[in-house]
């Protein structure tokens, strides 16, 4: 799984929702929690259930955030959406406490309608999630981690500024426990949607320190978010010297333009060729 | 089980790409669809079916089925129609 972009869209809005496989993100995140409703609810739920079933989507990932296990709606979400066969159910809410509870009800569905195993996508937006993601990233279910910066800030009783400082703790934490268990870890979404440079310094710091991704709220977004988290040309064109250049010598540590290459040098410049590789900047 | 409407059930909306769904109490058994769209001309016929075949597989009976849709796909149209009969029972 490879995401540099999320975007969030209102499950029960019918011409969102049909106009998201064409949107520039990696993947499609069909709400059915904040962004809706009480009363629209179970209407949310059947129209993502009825859009998973029908809609031609095997060129981006459509997820899932489902509403929260303790909520009226959890199991209703459970029960009609894992038959549409999502991508990845977003989970809200998540921490170390409850995601055994959670990972037994989405277990029980799945073995009840003979499903594979769906990837599942831990919300971090609380003080005990950060401190408790430990327990989640060495669960085999776990398959990445998103940062809900907003509620975090709420449940720590703080405000966000604008470079997002409140959030280093949570961020590093998160990251950390993700890349060591080989996950993805997307960032929170940047609430100021009229501010691209603000979202763009924002995504370039989470990705100087390892996020793979963004979740967006808007389009505009999405673009960015695809710029940042991918790789350069000038990148690309290294990683490819950096290669040809191992292959000529015999040696396990060389010098080449002035720095040394050694084999953390060599990794990350196959990385990057593989990420060139997956989002087609390979030419 | 068949399913029969107790209560005047809607959902959807009236934006573009949607429809509104309502389901009201009828008299006898029958399930009756009214049907207003703005591509009735061209699609009528394929939008009943919808509707008609969504009711089938709720099981329901009993009730007027009323859509006004201003050009949603098929599959909004079901998801609609089930939210408005789960919402009438």
């Amino acid at each position: 799984m490879s995401i540099r972009s999320a975007l969030f869209v209102p499950g029960n809005s019918a011409a969102m929702v049909l106009s998201s496989p064409i949107l520039d993100a990696d993947a499609i995140i069909l709400d059915c929690e904040d962004a809706i409703a009480m009363a629209s609810k179970d209407s949310a739920s059947l129209l993502i259930k009825h859009t998973l079933m029908h809609l031609p989507r095997r060129q981006k990932q459509f997820w899932v955030r489902i509403n929260p296990l303790g909520s009226d709606f959890f199991m209703e979400d459970l029960s009609n959406i894992l038959p549409s066969l999502p991508d990845a159910l977003l989970i809200p809410k998540a921490d170390g406490d409850d995601w055994d509870e959670i990972i037994s009800a989405i277990e029980n569905i799945e073995n009840q309608f003979q499903l594979q195993p769906v990837a599942l996508i831990a919300l971090i937006e609380s003080a005990k999630g950060v401190l408790t993601c430990e327990k989640l990233a060495r669960h085999p279910r776990t398959k990445g981690f998103l940062l809900g910066g907003e509620d975090f800030a709420s449940d720590m009783g703080i405000v966000r500024r604008e470079d997002n400082r409140e959030l280093l703790f949570a961020r590093y934490q998160l990251v950390t426990w993700a890349k060591a268990f080989k996950q993805i870890c997307l960032d929170t979404p940047y609430t100021d949607i009229d501010n691209l440079e603000g979202f763009m310094l924002d995504c370039e710091f989470s990705a100087s320190i390892g996020f793979d991704g963004k979740a967006c709220i808007h389009p505009l977004q999405a673009e960015v978010a695809n710029e940042v988290y991918s790789v350069s040309d000038t990148q690309i064109l290294w990683a490819k010297e950096v290669l040809d250049e191992t292959e000529k010598h015999s040696v396990g540590v060389f010098s080449f333009k002035g720095k040394m290459i050694d084999r953390p040098v060599i990794n990350r410049a196959k990385q990057i060729i593989e990420k060139a590789k997956k989002w087609g900047l390979l030419r | 089980m068949m399913n029969r409407p107790i209560k005047t059930g809607s959902a959807g909306t009236l934006e573009s790409n949607d429809c509104l769904v309502t389901i009201e109490v009828n008299s006898d058994d029958s399930v009756i669809i009214h049907l207003e769209s703005v591509v009735k001309a061209r699609f009528g016929k394929q939008i009943e079916l919808t509707i008609k075949e969504t009711c089938e597989q709720l099981n329901l009976v009993g009730a007027i089925v009323s859509v006004n849709d201003k050009g949603a796909l098929d599959f909004t149209i079901k998801a609609r129609v089930e939210t408005a009969v789960k919402r009438s029972l």
